[in-house]
């Protein structure tokens, strides 16, 4: 009797054991399958010292959601449609604060340093002494195409953090300048 | 052989129930999860229900008139919230995903430091998409869904009617008439 107990809870153990690996190497697969996107929550240290956190959350489903309510008929609108074709994700965090220089660079480190893989290459870097204002653009090339882009806009109150998965044509990024939580920022256009 | 038939019938009959019981599962959690956002509001901040006058005649007109592509809409009020605190509810958040079924997405979270926090869920409803909309402050909180028509939506935007009365009059068409030394004329 003691060994069909034993025995019962050995195949359970072992059920559970397969079960669990199972999920560790879907979330593997998961993770590799979007090796752009980038783990935000790194940042959220610096909320207690926001004034204001913003988050957008917007992957694959909520972003074809959203793209319902932009027409086609609409110049505007319709580049946007077109430069967010593919888009697989768009995240973004922005921490407001109420005086100058209450975070450092130390801060945004976390966020830098997932952007030093060999995978990601700088494209743009503004660095504006009057206003403060340090605009870092990377892109993530993959099989010779972009396959992501991480923006880093810093100001003396504000720091912005965007995340975008897939394919992206870089100048129809500019489109999406002030659209979804993306800073108005300029790269040269 | 009479046996192995029995067996895999009785697999085939359990797949269908577990299978109709989570997603009856999925549609309670679904009904339940703005019961449950409102109930964290009653027990952690002793919060108040606020009648909000005339509007189920409000709802039952939207239902039939659908003005702006907004097909139901649905809006809970609390008022005098206590303990809310200078910083933002951490669990909030944390409260929300568990309360709204895996169909809603988070789409936006704003949180002030002076405890003001607003959440935006969306989830797609065949040809429309519903929204769900928390705002809590230091004293009041909303908790709004919403069923809109994009395209409906988009229409109304473009020319804002309802029961084919205009309320933009014809200010959008100026708006877009060339003036005369544009065309030159």
């Amino acid at each position: 009797m003691k060994e069909a107990v034993l025995k019962l809870l050995a195949t359970r153990a072992y059920m559970l054991a397969c079960a669990a690996l199972l999920f560790m190497l879907a979330s593997a697969v998961a993770q590799a399958q979007e090796p752009a996107r980038l783990e935000l929550a790194t940042l959220d240290r610096l909320e207690p010292r926001a004034e204001q956190t913003l988050n957008i959350t917007m992957d694959g489903k909520v972003l074809q959601l959203a793209l319902r309510f932009l027409s086609d008929k609409k110049p505007n609108e319709a580049k946007i449609k077109e430069a967010v074709a593919g888009i697989r994700g768009i995240y973004v965090k922005r921490f407001e604060f109420d005086q100058d220089n209450v975070f450092s660079a130390a801060d945004v480190e976390p966020i830098r340093s997932q952007l030093r893989s060999p995978l990601w290459s700088q494209l743009v870097e503004v660095r504006s002494k009057k206003e403060g204002q340090n605009i870092d653009v990377f892109t993530m090339i993959d099989g010779g195409k972009i396959n992501g882009v991480a923006i880093i806009a810093l100001d003396r109150r504000q720091v912005t953090v965007v995340n975008i998965i897939g394919p992206v044509d870089v100048d129809k990024l500019t489109e999406l300048r002030g659209n979804f939580g993306i800073p108005d920022f300029n790269i040269g256009k | 052989m009479r046996r192995h038939r029995l067996v895999i019938h009785s697999l085939v009959l359990l797949a269908i129930l577990s299978l109709a019981c989570s997603t009856a599962a999925a549609q309670k959690k679904s009904g339940n999860g703005f019961d449950a956002i409102a109930r964290h509001l009653k027990t952690r901040y002793q919060a108040k229900k606020k009648s909000i006058p005339f509007l189920g005649l409000a709802k039952f007109a939207i239902r039939i008139v659908k003005p702006a592509g907004v097909k139901s809409i649905n809006v809970t009020l609390f008022e005098n919230l206590k303990d809310t605190g200078e910083l933002p509810d951490n669990e909030l958040s944390g409260m929300m995903r568990e309360a709204l079924s895996a169909e809603w997405q988070p789409l936006i979270s704003l949180r002030r430091r002076n405890g003001d926090q607003v959440y935006v869920y969306a989830a797609e409803a065949g040809k429309d998409v519903k929204l769900a909309v928390l705002v809590i402050n230091q004293t009041d909180a909303v908790i709004a869904r919403v069923k809109v028509d994009p395209n409906a939506l988009r229409k109304f935007l473009d020319d804002p009617k309802i029961m084919g009365i205009s309320l933009g009059g014809n200010r959008q068409q100026q708006a877009f008439q060339p003036t005369q030394s544009e065309t030159g004329k």
